[in-house]
């Protein structure tokens, strides 16, 4: 009877874990829906971890965790609840205690001039950028055509803490999923956590709100048309010394975005030529 | 008043403003966060309304020898076309104050690193990252380009852009301007010259607005419906964006017609570059008057003020506070309109801050002095001007 009581107890334990409300809804402006489902969320509404949300276009929504801190969505996309916690977890002083450090802030920091310290004042660029001013890579990242293997992507960016969000388009897209990078490298492998079947996808390095510049291609072929691709790229029979071929097979393939592919034949012609300065560059972009 | 000026009280009172001025700039605490007039004008240079108001190099003719190339919204294979296009015509020096800040298609970039590799006379523009990188450049074509310049101004952050820095030096190595590579191709003289003069900062002397520069179309251009020569000319190309609202490299300068307050950003930065090139070959720097000189003229001045007020202040008490106040608004009209006619005749700048200042605390400070007058007296049997009124 005791054991009986006691499986029940914890059955109902876990019963109620598994419903724990993660997020309340405080306000909620224009259309916004759960689970896909044809139902405006309102404002006292509770979300769960494995709740999915869309922010409508032009809506706005303001979710209260349960450390009573307060989140804002405006971003027109769809959100998973669970990728929402983390935002819960920034810690965010009193109004006095902001007030007063801004305060003590403004006090005494020193105010410089710009023509008696100018190299303090140059963040002004004069000139109009092509390309994404948040992300830096050197690899060519706009286009990639994959299938499996090793990819990764060593990147420097401005942004504070960059994740990696991908999108159902090009433009205006939902976001489908979202991670947090260590601030250095992506994983191009990764994505075929999220990403199961073959297809056309979208991802950037974005903001937590998945904000950033237009996205990447990401193009993910079935084996065989990988295996039929890589065919009709890579020449037959050269007659070259074995890492010339394999340095040529590599540029070739990253002219036609197949970076994963194109890596290993560099990782080919840096072995065989571990001194050839070009191979070596070539090779170097997929490691820093 | 005149009989005032050789006073002994006359001079210390003066010494007395300078020795609180001293001490007020002592204090290491920044107070302009009580004061949102001081944190609404901090970037404002009253130097600014010889452009804004006074109509400073209003009308500037268009100078031909200065072509800028609209890039429009080409993207990197267009505009590498462009630059091809531009590079046929023979120009004595072609600048792109566009930045490509890391590989996107093989293709396309591969026509970019060509032109930068085999062109002398091709400018390319790179960035600095001053904090994040300790001066690094940024730009995948930096290490390719035999000619390069770094596009960063200098000023506030989305303010002000007064100044200009010909050349970096961070640790070992010495970084040129994006404008100083374009004048060291069209002029080597004068961007020696430039060198020479041994100012770290200069004051851009801005001559033309946006309306006051040739632009062409890159798009009209490669399609043979241009027809402005660019032989032997300065070339820049640059966006150029049709509507006014589109802020993109879209500096404030002080030419905007608002010199404080919210306004709109007026002058794209391919412009402000040819502003900082033209300036560099004309040669028409903006002087400045030196330090020692400024405080000369503010002691000066501010004797002359204590004289004409400790004349009010001894003889006609009464009238003493109005006089006081109408010579210091006088004063601050009178000496504001001489600053700007200086600098709009002759781009010379005068800071009468100083002047400024110790005339406002010469009032005040008179009071302070009486009372030591007044002290002394009683301890040293030191005599003075004030008797009681």
């Amino acid at each position: 009877m005791k054991s009986i009581t006691v499986l029940t107890f914890l059955l109902l334990s876990f019963f109620v874990q598994a419903q724990e409300v993660s997020f309340v809804v405080y306000h909620s402006q224009g259309r916004s829906t759960l689970n896909g489902k044809p139902i405006s969320l309102k404002k006292g509404d509770k979300l769960r971890t494995s709740d999915v949300i869309t922010v409508g276009k032009g809506a706005k929504l303001v979710l209260v965790c349960k450390n009573f801190n307060a989140i804002q969505l405006t971003a027109s996309v769809r959100f998973p609840v669970s990728s929402l916690l983390q935002r819960c977890e920034e810690k965010s002083g009193s109004y006095t205690a902001s007030y007063f450090k801004y305060v003590w802030e403004e006090f005494t920091h020193p105010h410089g001039y710009p023509d008696k310290d100018p190299t303090k004042f140059m963040r002004n660029s004069g000139a109009v950028s092509r390309g994404c001013p948040t992300v830096e890579t050197k690899l060519a990242t706009d286009t990639i055509v994959y299938a499996t293997g090793s990819l990764p992507i060593f990147f420097n960016s401005t942004l504070a803490m960059p994740f990696v969000t991908l999108f159902s388009e090009a433009e205006n897209g939902e976001v489908i999923g979202q991670w947090k990078t260590n601030g250095e490298k992506l994983l191009v492998d990764s994505f075929l956590s999220v990403l199961k079947k073959p297809g056309t996808y979208y991802w950037q390095l974005t903001d937590e709100n998945a904000q950033g510049c237009p996205p990447n291609v990401l193009t993910i072929l079935p084996a065989q048309d990988y295996q039929s691709a890589l065919k009709n790229i890579l020449p037959q029979n050269l007659s070259l010394p074995p890492a010339e071929e394999a340095f040529l097979k590599g540029y070739l393939l990253e002219e036609a975005f197949f970076l994963a592919e194109a890596k290993k034949f560099y990782d080919r012609a840096v072995q065989l030529e571990p001194k050839n300065a070009a191979y070596k560059k070539a090779q170097s972009r997929f490691y820093e | 008043m005149i009989r005032y000026l050789f006073k002994r009280d006359t001079l210390l009172a003066t010494l007395l403003v300078f020795v609180l001025m001293g001490l007020l700039a002592l204090i290491p605490l920044n107070t302009h966060v009580l004061d949102p007039i001081k944190l609404a004008l901090q970037d404002f240079d009253y130097n600014d309304l010889a452009y804004s108001r006074m109509g400073k190099n209003k009308n500037a003719l268009t100078d031909t020898n200065l072509v800028i190339v609209n890039i429009g919204e080409a993207e990197r294979g267009e505009i590498a076309a462009i630059i091809s296009k531009v590079q046929s015509q023979q120009p004595l020096v072609t600048g792109v104050d566009v930045l490509f800040e890391q590989p996107k298609t093989a293709a396309d970039d591969s026509v970019l690193v060509s032109l930068a590799k085999a062109s002398p006379n091709l400018v390319m523009v790179y960035k600095l990252d001053s904090l994040e990188r300790k001066g690094k450049p940024v730009g995948f074509l930096y290490a390719c380009s035999r000619a390069k310049g770094y596009s960063n101004f200098v000023g506030e952050e989305g303010g002000v852009i007064r100044y200009y820095l010909p050349q970096v030096t961070q640790d070992t190595a010495t970084y040129t301007s994006f404008a100083a590579a374009v004048v060291q191709k069209a002029a080597p003289e004068k961007y020696n010259r430039l060198l020479q003069r041994g100012k770290t900062t200069e004051t851009i002397n801005y001559t033309r607005n946006n309306e006051n520069f040739l632009v062409v179309d890159g798009r009209a251009l490669l399609e043979g419906t241009e027809t402005v020569s660019l032989h032997n000319k300065i070339v820049l190309i640059g966006y150029v964006p049709a509507r006014p609202t589109d802020v993109e490299d879209k500096h404030f300068t002080p030419m905007n017609a608002n010199s404080f307050g919210k306004s709109v950003p007026d002058m794209h930065g391919v412009m402000v570059h040819a502003n900082i090139i033209q300036m560099i070959l004309k040669e028409n720097y903006v002087g400045k008057m030196p330090t020692w000189l400024t405080w000369v003229i503010a002691g000066l001045l501010g004797w002359i003020h204590m004289a004409f007020f400790l004349s009010y202040f001894v003889e006609k008490h009464l009238w003493f506070h109005l006089a006081a106040k109408v010579a210091q608004v006088v004063s601050a009209v009178f000496f504001l309109y001489l600053g700007l006619l200086v600098f709009f005749q002759f781009d010379y700048k005068i800071n009468l801050t100083p002047s400024f200042l110790a005339i406002i605390l010469a009032v005040d400070v008179l009071y302070f002095y009486e009372a030591i007058c007044h002290w002394l007296h009683k301890k040293f049997g030191y005599k003075h001007v004030f008797h009681h009124h």
